[in-house]
């Protein structure tokens, strides 16, 4: 295809304004699915992606439309996956800005158009959902005007009627650019994404910047210098379709036998070993994990059934890493790292439905850097593994810029959050009258622990949050132990600010006595920094466990749900002679509205 | 199909499966109480039990018993043709417990002397509480003056009878227990039972409990009003027989009985469930089911009766054979020595080596050898003679003692 004849665009938007219903209707629109049977918004293909709203992977397809070839790239929409998004942008020349007419102008919505604008994405807002009684398309013009856009390129939309998806189609074509033309050039071609198929290998989405690639070409990753030989060429439509070339200005896809993702990452550029480009495409990163936690199967016999779930998910996902690590109190499992907190849950929920593992999952953490007295320098994410306080000299733990949009109303309540977390106050921005954006400089740990869901609560769910790495910086750090019946539970420890431990000891002891059941004999439940107790709360002895009725009809039923208590035990985890619930190892990272 | 069989059964048990009003804690099958349905209910009742006499012979009943739903809302002239019939069909020892379950909302004098004519000779009276505010909640639609006027005639006309309480209660008081016990006490009811409210799936309750909207006392409270309620009843000369069950000497259900020492028994009526000693036959907890599958003429009982036409019209049954009415399940042995040693332990009794021995042929003392030891030490059971039962401390905890007992 020759290039003028090609637009490559995303969606962004903020959450629930309609990004992926729009994608379906020009797919619908265009014919590109003719499957009436189509299940809802296609693009999003996990059903933990369909359930939660959201697109965690990216996702391409390419549309025919009068003559063109529009590549639609679908990002992920969460700040853990930051870079991916990046680089998806990085694949276009405009973008679709959704803007729900009912809810106007969001913070997220800001944060989009800047993205766009580092980008140099051609923008092109949509003003969604004007089917709605309450849409007010004309005030969501007014805001465009004030955030510098103008307000009649803006075109009207209900994605969810199908109107107007005409007019947007034409603008594709009439406002974005088109690739430059890089025909007659050494190939380098964008991975934004990757996909493992077991019998394909990884499935490479890449956008051709400049030259071609066909079946046959040796190809090179100019990051690793690996090189493979291509065995399919092809475009998404939306299922792969294959291709005799992908040439300059294409989105499509590259087989080439290659085995495993973390030789094939975001970000890489692709090109061609026997005419390799000079330079690779800026922006390559190779992602590390920020947040780091122990999983642990419940039943110790199910040690190798996570280990392979672990290894199979890791052949989709090059930023989540997992080596094994030994708890005292939980025994055999795997200190895992990601990219932040929704990136753990939703591979802590693949591996439990997916695999139907019973996991225990120990708060998450950041890696530490500590210097020992000695002068010996460790990094440690996981804070069982911490020296002793004696013999530490300096902690440094990693420190993030956290940028929160959010409705100018909240702003006091969310800078008492940041402060209470040890946010350090940086600047404070008005995006509109009543629209903010505040920068603190903040530990990540501190982010990772119940941050964001209290950010939210404070803010009636207005508050967005994105933050970025800045480096590592010494904190005055303290290890916290959790003592159960007298023994130091490993799993329970955490890393907490000198200041703050004997609050956090309290609030922890007593959510503890909250979430692990009775026994027979009372269990006390203490907090201790370097062996010195500060906090101690008692959960009392079992007092009364009796089904009271139990005659004729009902005995089966009575042993079923005596059985089903059973069950529920064997949940637990048993740790000297206290059973501690999964849930007891993640209540670590609550934090108590008031505390 | 695959059925039950009985080598030996003493005991019968007839569900009624009709109420005036659903109370909300109660998880038994019921349906709103229309006399038509009753009817042809008892026509329905009258067939299976027709064909449960073909299939069971030789069997000597020592118990029969009449349980709900709201069993005193049948005329007691149906209780009476029911009990005759019985007795036709089946041995019934001249000593056997006959035992209706009454709520003192749809009982009166009348009928109390009706039920003892119709062969009851003893009575189970729901009275739960005597506080008025706690029988509201309860969804129970009689008051504390009614069961104490209730409890009176019953006293006057059976030797017989229990009554049954609810303790730990929302917002209830160890003093409202305190009362609600003094109250039944100067009834000297011959047996007691005695339940702490559970929550049960299925249920109103458990929907508003799941909300949020009721809460149980602390288990503190529950536990120190169970203790207070079993020292005031073991000091009125009471047994604790059964972990809630209380039995003035000579008094203790004898039905209930065979069920906590894993006897066989037979059922009748939807939701009801017979056991022949290794496995439970339940029938499917639905009227219109049953009444589909027995499909009983459309006939007054009263003309029935009246025109001595009862056996006619019962042999006329023919059941259609494309429903499923009822659901058997075969436990495992490992089954059986658990449901065993679970109901067995409920009573004061407790497990009998021997007794074990004789049902599983295998030492109780090394099927649970880890298990009593562990049991002991944690002071929830003793060790008797060649036997062991719940301590004090175990009947409180006796949910712990049970797990122990189920077998993986």
């Amino acid at each position: 295809m020759q290039t003028e004849k090609i637009r490559n665009f995303c969606i962004i938007a903020h959450i629930d304004h309609g990004k992926s219903t729009l994608a379906d209707r020009m797919l619908e629109y265009t014919g590109t699915i003719t499957d009436r049977k189509m299940q809802e918004q296609v693009l999003d293909k996990m059903d933990l992606e369909r359930e939660r709203g959201i697109t965690i992977k990216a996702q391409a397809v390419t549309i025919e439309h009068q003559g063109f070839e529009l590549n639609l790239i679908d990002t992920p929409g969460h700040v853990d996956f930051a870079y991916e998004v990046s680089r998806s942008l990085a694949a276009c020349e405009g973008a679709l800005l959704v803007i729900d007419a009912a809810q106007g102008v969001e913070a997220q919505t800001m944060a989009n158009i800047y993205l766009a604008l580092e980008h140099d994405l051609e923008i092109i807002p949509v003003i969604n959902k004007i089917d709605l009684p309450s849409a007010n398309p004309q005030r969501v013009k007014e805001q465009l005007l004030d955030i510098g856009i103008d307000p009649d390129e803006a075109i009207l939309a209900s994605a969810k009627e199908g109107t107007n998806i005409d007019q947007i189609l034409e603008a594709i074509i009439e406002r974005v650019p088109a690739p430059h033309n890089g025909e007659n050039k050494a190939l380098r071609a964008l991975v934004f994404d990757t996909l493992y198929d077991s019998y394909q290998g990884v499935i490479a989405y890449v956008r051709v910047m400049e030259g071609s690639v066909k079946k046959g070409d040796k190809i090179l990753l100019m990051s690793n210098q690996k090189s493979y030989e291509v065995d399919e060429v092809g475009f998404f439509s939306p299922a792969m379709q294959k291709k005799d070339e992908l040439s300059s200005g294409e989105v499509g896809y590259i087989i080439s036998g290659i085995k495993d993702v973390r030789n094939c990452r975001v970000g890489d550029t692709i090109t061609l070993k026997n005419n390799p480009a000079k330079k690779a495409l800026p922006g390559y990163q190779k992602v590390q994990p920020m947040v780091f936690s122990g999983l642990y199967p419940t039943d110790n016999a199910d040690y190798e059934v996570l280990k392979e779930a672990l290894e199979k998910l890791q052949l989709n996902d090059a930023s989540f890493t997992f080596e094994p690590e030994t708890s005292e109190a939980l025994g055999f499992g795997f200190r895992c790292g990601f990219l932040g907190l929704l990136h753990m849950e939703v591979i802590q929920e693949r591996l439990e439905r997916e695999y139907d593992l019973d996991l225990v999952i120990t708060a998450p953490s950041v890696e530490y850097q500590i210097i020992k007295k000695n002068g010996e320098q460790l990094r440690i994410e996981n804070p069982a593994a911490f020296p002793e306080q004696s013999e530490i000299d300096k902690i440094k733990e990693p420190f993030v810029t956290a940028e929160i949009h959010l409705p100018e109303e909240y702003v006091g309540q969310a800078m008492e959050l940041c402060q209470d977390n040890r946010g350090d106050f940086k600047d404070m921005q008005y995006i509109d009258q009543d629209r903010v954006t505040l920068k603190y400089e903040m530990p990540l740990s501190e982010i990772i622990t119940d941050f964001f869901n209290q950010l939210k609560s404070k803010t009636r769910g207005y508050a967005t949050l994105d933050y970025e790495l800045e480096g590592y910086k010494e904190s005055k750090l303290v290890k916290l132990d959790i003592l159960v019946n007298k023994e130091v539970v490993d799993a329970l420890s955490t890393i907490v600010h000198d200041e703050n431990s004997y609050q956090q000891g309290n609030a922890l002891v007593r959510r503890l006595k909250e979430v692990i059941p009775r026994h027979m004999f009372k269990v006390p439940i203490q907090a201790a920094v370097g062996g010195k107790i500060i906090a101690r709360v008692n959960i009392p002895a079992m007092r009364k466990n009796v089904l009271q009725k139990c005659y004729g009809g009902d005995v089966s039923r009575k042993r079923k749900l005596l059985e089903k208590q059973k069950e529920g035990k064997k949940r637990m985890k048993q740790v000297g002679s206290v059973e501690i619930p999964q849930e007891a190892f993640m209540t670590v990272l609550e934090r108590d509205e008031n505390a | 199909m695959p059925d039950l069989s009985f080598k030996q059964a003493n005991a019968l048990y007839i569900h009624f499966p009709f109420c005036s009003s659903k109370c909300p804690y109660c998880d038994f099958y019921s349906v709103k109480y229309s006399k038509k349905r009753v009817d042809l209910y008892w026509f329905a009742l009258f067939m299976e039990l027709e064909e449960l006499s073909q299939k069971v012979d030789n069997n000597l009943l020592q118990t029969i018993y009449f349980g709900g739903g709201t069993p005193s809302l049948v005329p007691p002239f149906y209780i009476k043709e029911m009990i005759k019939l019985i007795r036709k069909r089946f041995r019934v020892t001249p000593t056997a417990e006959i035992t209706a379950e009454v709520n003192p909302a749809s009982i009166n004098e009348e009928k109390i002397v009706a039920l003892k004519r119709a062969g009851i000779n003893r009575l189970s009276v729901g009275i739960q509480s005597f506080n008025d505010h706690h029988l509201s909640f309860l969804g129970r639609e009689s008051s504390g003056e009614k069961n104490k006027k209730i409890l009176n005639l019953v006293n006057n006309y059976f030797n017989n009878y229990s009554a049954d309480l609810i303790f730990a209660l929302p917002n209830q008081t160890l003093n409202e227990l305190k009362k609600d016990l003094e109250t039944l006490l100067s009834f000297k009811p011959p047996h007691i039972s005695l339940y702490n409210l559970e929550i049960h799936e299925n249920t109103p309750f458990y929907k508003r409990y799941n909300r949020g909207e009721l809460k149980l006392p602390a288990e503190e409270l529950d536990a120190e009003m169970y203790e207070f309620a079993l020292e005031q009843l073991t000091a009125a000369d009471y047994q604790h027989y059964e972990i809630s069950n209380f039995a003035q000497r000579a008094y203790r259900a004898r039905h209930n009985y065979i069920y906590w020492l894993f006897e066989p028994y037979l059922a009748l009526g939807p939701g009801a469930a017979a056991f022949d000693g290794s496995c439970r036959s339940e029938n499917i907890a639905d009227l219109n089911h049953y009444l589909k599958y027995y499909n009983p003429e459309k006939l007054s009982f009263k003309e029935i009766i009246e025109n001595n036409q009862l056996l006619d019209s019962v042999k006329k049954f023919n059941p259609n054979p494309e429903i499923k009415i009822r659901n058997l399940n075969c436990l495992s042995k490992k089954e059986q020595m658990a449901e065993y040693s679970f109901l067995a332990l409920r009573t004061s009794a407790g497990i009998f080596y021997h007794q074990f021995y004789r049902k599983f042929d295998l030492e109780f003392k090394l099927v649970y050898k880890d298990e009593i030891k562990e049991l002991k030490s944690s002071k929830l059971i003793k060790e008797g003679n060649e036997r062991i039962y719940l301590t004090e401390k175990g009947k409180e905890l006796a949910n712990e003692v049970f797990l122990k007992f189920l077998l993986d």
